[in-house]
């Protein structure tokens, strides 16, 4: 027990406003749940430690308003991110049209992070209009895991966010190998990462 | 001449403006001299100057706020680091951001704490995930008197429980050659340990533990050979008390480890020797346990679940040396206990407080000659329970005495070996328990740390100015609640790629502070458009609207979306418009004043001739003209 964590993880969460991300955030991090809708207006964070595999993990999360007219200084959070959790409502079909649009988002701002899809507030069969199959087909297509939950009935929230932390650890593993097979590959990839930001 | 033909065009063409113009104008000329003597409140200068120093401050110190301090977090994109490189770099930017800080420390300590408090919370739970395991405890202690090993110690290490599964051997007066007082080596240490191990291992599979010596005070402990892996953090610590308080002819000799999860410490000790001497015992016994301390927690003796402390701790018996004899044959024990000086001392509190000793049923283990169980005839000593074994528990009840007795057969020494039996309550740990206990501490560590996090309300969600005019200042002002745990500081920080954390017709009174828990601090809001910002704000090439990122020092950002309307005027409009402005500016609709703004010259619709003169210069210089001389 020699110091506090072993890697130290910064992941977003992002969509649509009222998808409920902060309450997924609240869910995890301090396991609570309130019924009351207040607009995120900024970004806040809370942080979490977990362990997989024996290593401890600590995360930090960063939740942010999902009104279009904060989108542009939203993106300047994306920096340094290692995962991006993309969120929208099961009962609420735009929400997960939007969806491309805040891939895109993480397209434009990250290099190279772990990315998931979240279906929140999944527990009203009856209100669901995002199918689950609409939802995989789609989440198959992008390459991008799925995942549906409910923050109000704590289902699959820690779920989320122990597989795209798993998905962050193994991306860092590989890039250590990767690093440590060869160093020139990995100016290369410096330059080219560099190139890639100046053209933003 | 040119002037004055300007102006003649312009009498021609502008009668459609007539009085009011100048009215209209005269407002504005009265309003541009006003901002500067306003007494109440600091000028707009001053504004200006401290939201100039502020917003350069603010880049100097966090010229990426985005980035640097939130938490200590670092840009880990780079795949260069491996783990272990990161969080080695993580300390650093830790430690300046704690050291810059002057507010939230308590919840970045607790951070740096964090691994402490861990342990501290697990081990206030560790009653929810040990299971008990009652194993046997043999402690033996022997004066030998500087003999020469000799016997079958089995006897001495045998009980009627069957093996014990840890076994702690005692001797004074090891070795008493010059060399050993010498703090040399002893060869009589190798022989004695070499008994002891041949010894043990006749009642049971024993491996040794540990073994420390100092002078003539040599302990051992061994372990049950299957038990050997469960013992860690083994250490030894020796302390002389005896000649000038330092010398190890009299002092202790102690080792301690973790078997299982329970810490155990051995003490094997010498007091000082001598009937009337009880106080210098008393003073040996304290300094011990003052000056004896593991080095690498710098734990003390009672920092450990279960002490055992013995040895020949030299207190007698206060009755002459008759009675004594005779109360002895007639075992009568009972009656010597009264008179002995530990027991008394004790009692008094004088000495081993907290210790416990189980009931003496054994004869006095001191003096006799050696080689018989005759008492001591050349210096016609007092007998006495020279040899003892005490223990201590810190708090519950983990230590049964089964045994307390002494073995009268091996008659080496002047004194006779003492062995003691204990039940003692070993914690072990259920990894599986263990696991679920430590994920709800680190949640309840990782809940407070988030708890401690900066939070604050605001009183509104955005700003609305409403009409702006040029010149026109208008102020709001909003309230910054601090709701969280700690003290807040605050600041406006600029977003990405901006210089300033807000556009240049805000002034923002005070853009930084300092919110106290539970209080609140008001920030004023003036929007205020002047000549330096007119011109794109007319052109409607910008608006007004601004969000401004309030940034809480190892915290969230909070958006503060500011609109207001800009009502457009001459000022601020380039001569080349304002000749295709036949009517007050205000009249002009927004998207033609948008186009005339923005086209090139040779663009300009053909259908609308340009003024020779832009309407507001002639009357400007019509003003001058008439009345310039008068007011000169």
């Amino acid at each position: 027990m020699a110091r506090d964590y072993d890697h130290l993880f910064k992941l977003l969460i992002i969509g649509d406003s009222g998808v409920g991300k902060s309450s997924l955030l609240l869910r995890f991090a301090d396991n609570t749940f309130t019924g009351t809708y207040i607009t995120t207006i900024g970004v806040d964070f809370k942080i979490r430690t977990i362990e997989i595999n024996g290593e401890k993990i600590k995360l930090q999360i960063w939740d942010t308003a999902g009104q279009e007219r904060f989108r542009t200084i939203t993106s300047t959070y994306y920096r340094g991110t290692h995962g991006v959790i993309v969120v929208y409502d099961v009962t609420c079909a735009e929400t997960f049209v939007n969806v491309k649009r805040w891939l895109q988002e993480i397209e434009q701002n990250c290099d190279d992070v772990a990315r998931i899809l979240v279906g929140n507030k999944d527990d009203c069969p009856e209100r669901k209009v995002v199918v689950t199959e609409d939802a995989a087909n789609f989440a198959e297509q992008t390459g991008i895991t799925l995942f549906e939950t409910s923050a109000k009935d704590n289902l699959n929230v820690e779920s989320v966010f122990v597989d795209i932390t798993k998905n962050v650890l193994a991306k860092r593993k590989e890039q250590t190998r990767m690093t440590e097979q060869s160093g020139i590959k990995l100016k290369k990839d410096k330059d080219k990462r560099k190139k890639k930001k100046s053209r933003c | 001449m040119e002037l004055k033909k300007a102006i003649n065009t312009y009498k021609q063409r502008a009668s459609v403006v007539g009085e009011s113009t100048f009215k209209w104008l005269e407002n504005y000329t009265t309003v541009m001299f006003k901002p500067s003597d306003t007494s109440d409140g600091p000028s707009f200068e001053s504004y200006l100057l401290s939201f100039n120093n502020l917003s350069c401050d603010t880049s100097s110190k966090d010229p990426d706020p985005f980035d640097s301090d939130n938490l200590g977090m670092l840009n880990l994109s780079s795949p260069v680091l491996s783990s272990n490189e990161v969080v080695r770099r993580s300390r650093p930017e830790r430690a300046s951001f704690t050291s810059s800080s002057t507010i939230a420390d308590a919840p970045l300590n607790f951070r740096t704490e964090r691994d402490t408090f861990v342990r501290l919370l697990l081990g206030e739970r560790e009653a929810e995930f040990v299971d008990i395991r009652q194993m046997r405890f043999l402690v033996c202690t022997w004066n030998v008197n500087g003999q020469e090993p000799g016997g079958d110690l089995r006897r001495w290490f045998t009980t009627d429980d069957g093996a014990p599964d840890v076994i702690a051997v005692g001797f004074q007066e090891l070795d008493l050659s010059a060399e050993a007082f010498m703090g040399r080596d002893s060869k009589r240490e190798a022989e004695w340990l070499e008994k002891v191990r041949v010894g043990v291992n006749k009642v049971g599979k024993y491996e040794k533990v540990q073994f420390v010596r100092l002078v003539g005070m040599l302990l051992v402990v061994f372990i049950k050979i299957e038990l050997h892996n469960y013992v860690q953090d083994v250490e030894t610590r020796e302390v002389g008390t005896g000649i000038m308080g330092m010398m190890g002819n009299k002092g202790g000799v102690a080792v301690r480890f973790r078997l299982f999860n329970t810490t155990v410490c051995f003490v094997n000790s010498h007091l000082a020797a001598h009937q009337e001497e009880v106080e210098r015992r008393n003073q040996d016994y304290r300094d011990i346990m003052a000056r004896l301390s593991f080095p690498r927690n710098s734990l003390g003796i009672t920092d450990h679940d279960v002490v055992f402390w013995f040895g020949d701790l030299n207190y007698r018996i206060d009755l002459p040396n008759e009675t004594v004899r005779n109360y002895i044959d007639t075992n009568q024990y009972h009656d010597l206990v009264e008179h002995d000086q530990l027991i008394a001392q004790m009692r008094n509190e004088k000495c081993f407080q907290k210790f416990k000793e189980g009931w003496i049923q054994f004869q006095p283990t001191y003096k006799y000659n050696p080689g018989t169980d005759d008492w001591d005839s050349e210096k016609d000593r007092i007998p006495a329970w020279c040899d003892r074994v005490l223990w201590w528990t810190s708090g519950n009840n983990s230590v049964q005495q089964m045994a307390y007795t002494s073995c009268p057969q091996l008659k080496l020494s002047d004194h006779k070996p003492v062995h003691a039996l204990f039940n003692v309550n070993v914690k072990v740990v259920d990894k599986r328990r263990e696991k679920s206990v430590l994920e709800e501490v680190v949640r309840e560590l990782d809940k407070r740390e988030n708890d401690f996090l900066p939070q604050v309300e605001l009183n509104i969600k955005e700003l609305h100015f409403g009409n702006i005019q040029f010149l026109e200042k208008k102020s709001q002002s909003f309230e910054i609640i601090n709701v969280g745990q700690v003290a807040v500081q605050y600041t406006f920080i600029p977003k990405l790629q901006e210089k300033h954390f807000c556009k240049p017709w805000l002034i923002i009174d005070p853009c930084a502070g300092l919110v106290k828990q539970n209080d609140t601090k008001t920030v004023n809001i003036a929007v205020f458009v002047d000549k330096d910002s007119a011109g794109p704000l007319t052109a409607g090439k910008e608006k007004i609207e601004d969000i401004l990122v309030l940034h809480l020092q190892g915290g969230k950002d909070i958006f503060v979306p500011i609109t207001a309307t800009y009502i457009p005027s001459v000022f601020g409009s380039c001569i080349e418009s304002l000749v295709f402005l036949y009517r007050p500016i205000q009249d002009v609709p927004v998207a033609k004043l948008i186009d005339v703004e923005c086209s090139q010259l040779d663009a300009r619709p053909v259908d609308s001739k340009a003024l020779d003169l832009p309407k507001e210069l002639w009357l400007l210089v019509d003003h001058l003209q008439k009345h310039g001389m008068k007011e000169v």
